[in-house]
């Protein structure tokens, strides 16, 4: 039996600075066997260890059709990611996982998808927008929105060209707070829907960000037209454990680290607290 | 009845003496034991002497379940040395519980589902859970369990209401009951029955006469533990419908003092943390530790918000926790087995009886009533 | 696997707790149920006091200053150095050049060899405990008034009395076992009276809340008397016959009418004549008071009023009818009882008494000085001492004004520091002694209900580290005073020797008990669960105070209100209060190293009211800056109505805080209390 808290070792291959405060680590198994036999769904997480310091968890923001390598993109927020933070390339770091749900991914299918990201939030939907347009054919239009708080807390910046290239896909990047060089759109992220050109009817929209965005952003999708199943977000709970046994991420009777951190609309709604 | 084996066998206190001395050689025993006072407490005997024979004990301050989930246990150790490495340590200790109390097994096998190996089970589903646990799993696999059924409660026993006790019916390997300076014996597995057939000399077939005294003792302990507190159905009604007000959750708050024992006593709570200590630069364990939803810290998120700050939403966490049918239906059971320890512990006076009883007697507010439509609309 | 039952040491309840061992390491603990204060119930803090014990940052060998840094030594060099610097220290400047600082934390066997140590060995009195920095008013107020300097009643008492005062104490966060007495009783029927400017969760069920301004006890608790008289609430009478010195509290009382509390302490007169009633109203009262009441310049004057107060309405008599002095340390109690007072040997016994002197003389074959030694603040005071030797304290926390003390400490020639942690203060030692902690260590701690219980070791101590008096002794052995004990049961022994309310005590007695409470003056006395001034009829114990004044009655201390060393005013409008968290435990060596524990509040913060919040534009979680004469820190604002508009509260447990800005550095050269409460402004950093 696999001891579910038995973490297996990653080594940091390379670090790339995204904004001030988020770091994104190319990490590959040690054991090469593990490596290659790593599968996920776009959505799920690891617990990164730390050893001596503890663990925290960090959604996977490679593509499950990207093979040989994961990335995970953190946020200096506390004692653990600050610690990583401060790790250089070469660094051996545990790993347990991959844990939680996940995105529906065959379920959507055929369907116009429409990606609503936040600061950080950015990082799961991107695991989950680079398998789709690695799988291109098998979705409708696609529509990335996303927004953070300065030009300067952007991820993934580069990336965007790539998205804007593939057929079919629009971006839009909003910011709270404009600087003297931004050019671009100013404002939270809803304030992007009129421009994008929205078509709810066969669509399903996936949303992550900040806590305080989603409820604003959920509300005015259900305004276009959504369905509260056809909205797709994610919740924050501290994952000690991973496997639905330390209690932490409880809320109402769902376990978010293994009934989750994926969820419709419908279901958050139904989750008693 | 559904005992592993219908017959039942009688074994004499000397005889049981003996046998438990052979026990004591071959593995850890725990059983209850005097402390400092009068105190009863569970723990690994070294002498048979040490047993706390003449027990008129409620069940000890802590239950069992500090023998299969510690407060603190150790999970792995880590070295640097160009690389980590990473050993993991488990408990394979044999052990045997004798004298734990009807609650305390129904307890274990509860957090059996939980945590998964519940083969000892009869009524634990088939399927295990998505991420069973190898600590625990084979803590539990290596403890052999003899239950003592109960002919007395305690002053704050109420496990009729629970379906906790007073005797077991199943998920033990032997239960004993005392009965006329003897014991009866009830066998509940096939290695309780192993036990008896390997020591065969120290037990004999109960006569009829012995079987009828039997049942007669166990509808006599019944009656004395009366139907104290038979509310807990409309408490779970009203806790999974949401129509308890929240002035309730307020007002037991005003009372509660953080401390986390009424989850650390519980023998069905088990959440916990997780914490790296280092030995030395280059080592050291990553251990877990009991964790109490009492506690605001406990659903504090990356970046500092914590998500349950406020305490009389925490109370309602737990009840919910312990009594909603969407808990039933996970656990096959509510989360109460009427052991009592919450009552002994609480420094508020907080209590699944007290709970329950303000639940039952709370009129269904405006405020409850909408939540209960706002619902139901959804 | 082994349970071992011990005492808690995360505050002065003294709860019986078992400590669970496995493999030499403490795993968890178990609280005894039949134990009279736990009773089958712990606190946070108690549930979680062994996480700290296997931390890896314990010291587990002796370090030595070399150059600017720590360098681990062996024992026998770090001996050898304490021993050769305090010789010559003592041969050069005297005595009295040398300080010694004990702990209300650690054993009384720890702190009764420490105060031999320094008297018998060094030849000073310079001694005197970490309590002594903010619940020192207790023991002098008590004992002007009572006689004794200890809470008179026990705390199951609390529980069948029919009203409770409780002054200046967050009892929810101190003293939990208290608190939940309290709940109990009230729910009971008991009426409650809360005198604190905070909201409490105990003022949640108070029948009065009087919310007075910070600092203003005296002048209510007077109000109370004044009302008393006035409205002929008591038998004057009987008052007169059983006291004495009524007729000057009486005259002192008579400025001190409801008009003149609401002006002072901004409390209502329907409020606090409604306190009087219920307090006077009753034959069964208890009074809780704690370091709002003591952490005052004005400290024993407050504690003098409460005392005078229930000695008016006869609430000092008898079960059920007593005050509890609520100290926080867990052993603040014991370290006083054991002689760590510049003016006492154990037991409180006059270090100025010839015949006292004489006796200590005789046993420890060796002079004694007898004039009284510095006080704590004293010690602290820069300049005053050439050396100190500091057991288990950390004032660069506790006491305030770190930039005072920091200056103190760098001054010594030499500072000898023996504690569990690399405290704060240990950073500015030469020598750093490694402790055994209380889970590795036997001996005794004495509770706030006068409850003298067994502390017992669980484990070893980690690494070269020894307990406290046996360190002590090397030391001493080293100096040239011989100490010869083999185990904590032979000090135990030399205590009860020396010490008449102790002479009943042994670790054979105590093993058998759930503790014994003093008095217990000999081998057959059940111990003293109700203390009263004429409890020692026909025992030879006296309290000094009374034998001095040759008063057989209890006495009335008239004490006026005086302002705040520092009121607030136009520039500094604020009043700062700093207290306990009940996540944290003193100067949070221990607490903040608990996982459990720290969780809570990792870091400090500032509470204001959400009235002040809103006038000065400040919102949860923002930075503020909060400035006072001498300093200023920035931190968390907390937005909550617990505090009274116009205060802020921060906690005092964590690294430069509170400390570095508080309290007016007059009050170290009088050696009087420090004053936990001055004026301040506060501003947000950066205005939103």
């Amino acid at each position: 039996m696999k001891d579910v808290y038995f973490p297996d070792i990653a080594v940091i291959d390379n670090i790339r600075n995204e904004t001030g405060d988020v770091k994104t680590f190319t990490m590959r198994f040690k054991d090469p066997d593990i490596q290659e036999n790593l599968t996920y769904r776009s959505g799920q997480f690891f617990e990164v260890s730390i050893f001596g310091i503890g663990e925290m968890p960090i959604s996977i923001t490679t593509s499950p059709s990207h093979k040989g390598f994961f990335e995970l993109s953190v946020k200096n927020v506390g004692l653990v990611s600050g610690v990583l933070h401060g790790l250089p390339s070469g660094s051996e770091v545990g790993i347990r996982g991959p844990f939680g749900n996940g995105f529906p991914y065959e379920e959507v299918f055929g369907k116009d998808l429409l990606f609503v990201g936040g600061g950080i939030g950015l990082a799961p939907l991107r695991s989950l927008i680079n398998n789709v347009l690695d799988n291109r054919d098998n979705f409708g239009r696609v529509i990335i929105l996303y927004g953070s708080r300065t030009p300067g807390d952007l991820v993934f910046r580069d990336e965007f060209k790539a998205w804007e290239d593939q057929p079919d896909v629009s971006t839009l990047v909003t910011v709270d707070r404009g600087d003297e060089k931004w050019v671009g759109n100013v404002g939270v992220v809803t304030t992007l829907f009129p421009k994008a050109g929205i078509e709810s009817k066969n669509a399903v929209a996936f949303v992550c960000g900040p806590p305080v965005m989603i409820p604003f952003v959920i509300k005015d999708l259900l305004k276009l037209g959504f369905k509260e199943d056809t909205i797709i977000s994610t919740l924050e709970r501290h994952m000690k454990c991973g496997a639905g046994k330390c209690g932490h991420c409880c809320i109402g009777h769902k376990y978010v680290c293994v009934d989750g951190p994926v969820f419709s609309y419908r279901e958050m709604k139904a989750m008693m607290e | 009845m559904s005992r592993y084996e219908e017959d039942l066998w009688i074994i004499t206190r000397d005889n049981l003496v003996a046998l438990m001395e052979v026990f004591i050689k071959t593995r850890e025993v725990i059983a209850p034991v005097r402390g400092h006072g009068e105190e009863v407490i569970f723990y690994p005997i070294e002498s048979i002497e040490d047993v706390a024979w003449d027990w008129q004990y409620v069940n000890a301050v802590l239950p069992p379940k500090r023998f299969f989930l510690p407060q603190t246990e150790v999970m792995f150790e880590y070295r640097y040395d160009n690389g980590y490495k990473i050993t993991p340590r488990y408990d394979d200790r044999v052990r045997m519980i004798f004298g734990i109390r009807p609650c305390d097994v129904n307890a274990l096998v509860f957090l059996d589902r939980f945590f998964g190996g519940g083969s000892l089970s009869k009524k634990s589903p088939d399927e295990e859970p998505l991420f069973p646990d190898s600590h625990y799993i084979k803590r539990r696999a290596n403890t052999f369990i003899i239950a003592f059924g109960c002919h007395q409660p305690g002053e704050n026993c109420f496990c009729v209401c629970c379906d906790g006790g007073p005797f077991l019916e199943e998920d033990y390997d032997l239960q004993l009951t005392s009965m006329n300076g003897d014991y009866a014996v009830e066998v509940g597995s096939a290695r309780g029955l192993k036990i008896i057939y390997g020591n065969e000399h120290f037990f004999h077939m109960a006569s009829s006469d012995e079987v009828k005294e039997l049942e007669r003792i166990k509808e006599d302990a019944l009656n004395k533990f009366g139907d104290t507190c038979a509310y807990v159905s409309k408490a779970i009604r009203r806790v999974t419908e949401a129509k308890v007000d929240d002035s309730l959750w307020e007002k037991l708050a005003e009372r509660c003092l953080d401390c986390g024992g009424c989850s650390y006593v519980c023998p069905t709570c088990c959440c916990y943390n997780i914490v790296d200590i280092p030995l030395s630069e280059k080592s050291g364990i990553r251990t877990r530790t009991w964790d109490s939803c009492a506690f605001a810290g406990f659903t504090r998120i990356a970046g500092g918000e914590i998500l349950r700050s406020d305490k009389k939403d925490r109370l309602k966490r737990r009840f919910f926790h312990k009594l909603s049918y969407q808990y039933i239906e996970k656990n096959k059971r509510h989360g109460c087995v009427g052991c009592g320890r919450c009552i002994t512990t609480c420094l508020g006076d907080i209590n699944m009886p007290s709970v329950v009883e303000a639940i039952r007697k709370q009129k269904v507010t405006v405020q409850a009533a909408a939540t209960l439509r706002h619902e139901e609309e959804i | 696997m082994k349970d071992v039952l011990t005492t808690c040491a995360f505050c002065g309840c003294g709860c019986g707790l078992y400590l669970q061992i496995e493999k030499g390491y403490v795993t968890g603990v178990t609280p005894s149920r039949r134990h009279p204060v736990s009773r089958g119930r712990l606190c946070a803090r108690g549930w979680h006091i062994y996480e700290f014990v296997h931390h890896p940052d314990r010291l587990k060998k002796p370090l030595i200053r070399e150059g600017g840094a720590f360098r681990k030594t062996s024992w026998r060099e770090a001996l050898e150095v304490a021993a050769r610097k305090i010789i010559g220290i003592k041969d050069k400047y005297g005595s009295d050049s040398i300080g010694v600082i004990a702990s209300a934390k650690c054993t009384n066997e720890d702190n009764f060899v420490l105060m031999k140590f320094c008297r018998a060995s060094l030849g000073t009195n310079n001694i005197d405990n970490g309590a002594s920095l903010y619940d020192s008013a207790t023991c002098p107020g008590l004992m002007q008034s009572l006689g004794f300097g200890a809470s008179t009643n026990s705390l199951n008492e609390l529980e069948d009395t029919e009203v409770i005062l409780a002054a200046g104490t967050d009892t929810t966060q101190t003293h939990p076992q208290v608190a939940s007495r309290i709940t109990r009783a009230v729910s009971r029927g008991t009426k409650l009276i809360v005198i604190d400017p905070q909201k409490t969760q105990i003022s949640n069920f108070a029948n009065v809340h009087l919310r007075l301004k910070p600092g203003t006890y005296v002048g209510l608790i007077n109000g109370l008397i004044h009302v008393i008289l006035k409205d002929r609430l008591i038998n004057e009478e009987d008052v007169f016959r059983a006291t004495s010195n009524l007729d000057s509290l009486k005259k002192m009382v008579e400025k001190y009418t409801p008009d003149y509390v609401a002006e002072v302490c901004d409390v209502s007169g329907s409020d606090l004549k409604k306190a009087a009633r219920l307090f006077a109203g009753t034959g069964r009262a208890m009074m809780v008071y704690s370091t709002g009441v003591t952490g005052q310049a004005a400290g024993k004057d407050n504690v003098c009023a409460l005392a005078n107060l229930a000695l008016l309405c006869g609430h000092l008599d008898g079960p059920h009818n007593g005050i509890v002095a609520l100290q926080e340390q867990n052993n603040a109690l014991g370290a006083a009882d054991m002689g760590a007072l510049p003016g006492f040997y154990s037991g409180y016994q006059r270090v100025d008494s010839e015949t006292e002197k004489a006796r200590f003389e005789s046993e420890w074959n060796t002079r004694l000085p007898a004039r009284p030694g510095l006080s704590i603040l004293e010690m602290l005071s820069p300049g005053r001492l050439k050396a100190l030797y500091i057991m288990g304290e950390n004032p660069l926390i506790t006491a305030p004004d770190v930039g005072l003390i920091s200056e103190t400490l760098k001054g010594l020639e030499f500072l000898v520091v023996q504690d569990i942690f690399l405290t704060e203060t240990a950073e500015f030692a030469d020598i750093v002694l490694p402790a055994a902690s209380f889970a590795e260590e036997d001996g005794t701690f004495t509770s706030i209900e006068r409850r003298v219980q067994r502390v017992r070791a669980g484990v070893s101590p980690p690494g070269e580290a020894l307990p406290d008096w046996k360190i002590i002794t090397e030391v001493s052995n080293r100096i040239g005073y011989r100490m010869n004990y083999d185990s904590p049961v032979q000090v135990m022994e030399e205590i009860s020797h020396l010490t008449p309310i102790y002479e009943g005590i042994s670790y054979e007695r105590l093993d058998e008990e759930w503790g014994l409470q003093w008095p217990c003056p000999d081998k057959e006395h059940p111990g003293t669960a109700v203390l009263r001034r004429d409890f020692s009829a026909g025992v030879k114990i006296t309290f000094p105070l009374i034998e001095q004044n040759g008063r057989g009655k209890e006495h009335f201390t008239p004490v006026e209100d005086i302002p705040l060393v520092e009121p607030p005013d136009e520039e500094y409008p604020f009043t700062l209060t700093t207290g306990s968290l009940y996540w944290h435990w003193h100067s949070g060596t221990m607490t903040r190293r608990s996982a459990t524990l720290s969780r809570e509040y990792p870091d400090v913060f500032a509470a204001i009211n959400p009235e002040d919040a809103e006038q000065l534009g400040i919102r949860k979680n923002q930075r503020i800056r909060i400035i006072s004469k001498r300093g200023e820190m920035e931190t968390a604002a907390m937005v909550t109505d617990r505090v009274q508009v116009k205060t802020v509260f921060i906690p005092q447990h964590y690294k430069n805080t509170a400390s570095k800005v508080l309290l007016n550095p007059s009050n170290f050269a009088n050696g009087k209390a420090p004053e936990m409460l001055c004026a301040v402004r506060i501003e947000p950093v950066m205005k939103l």
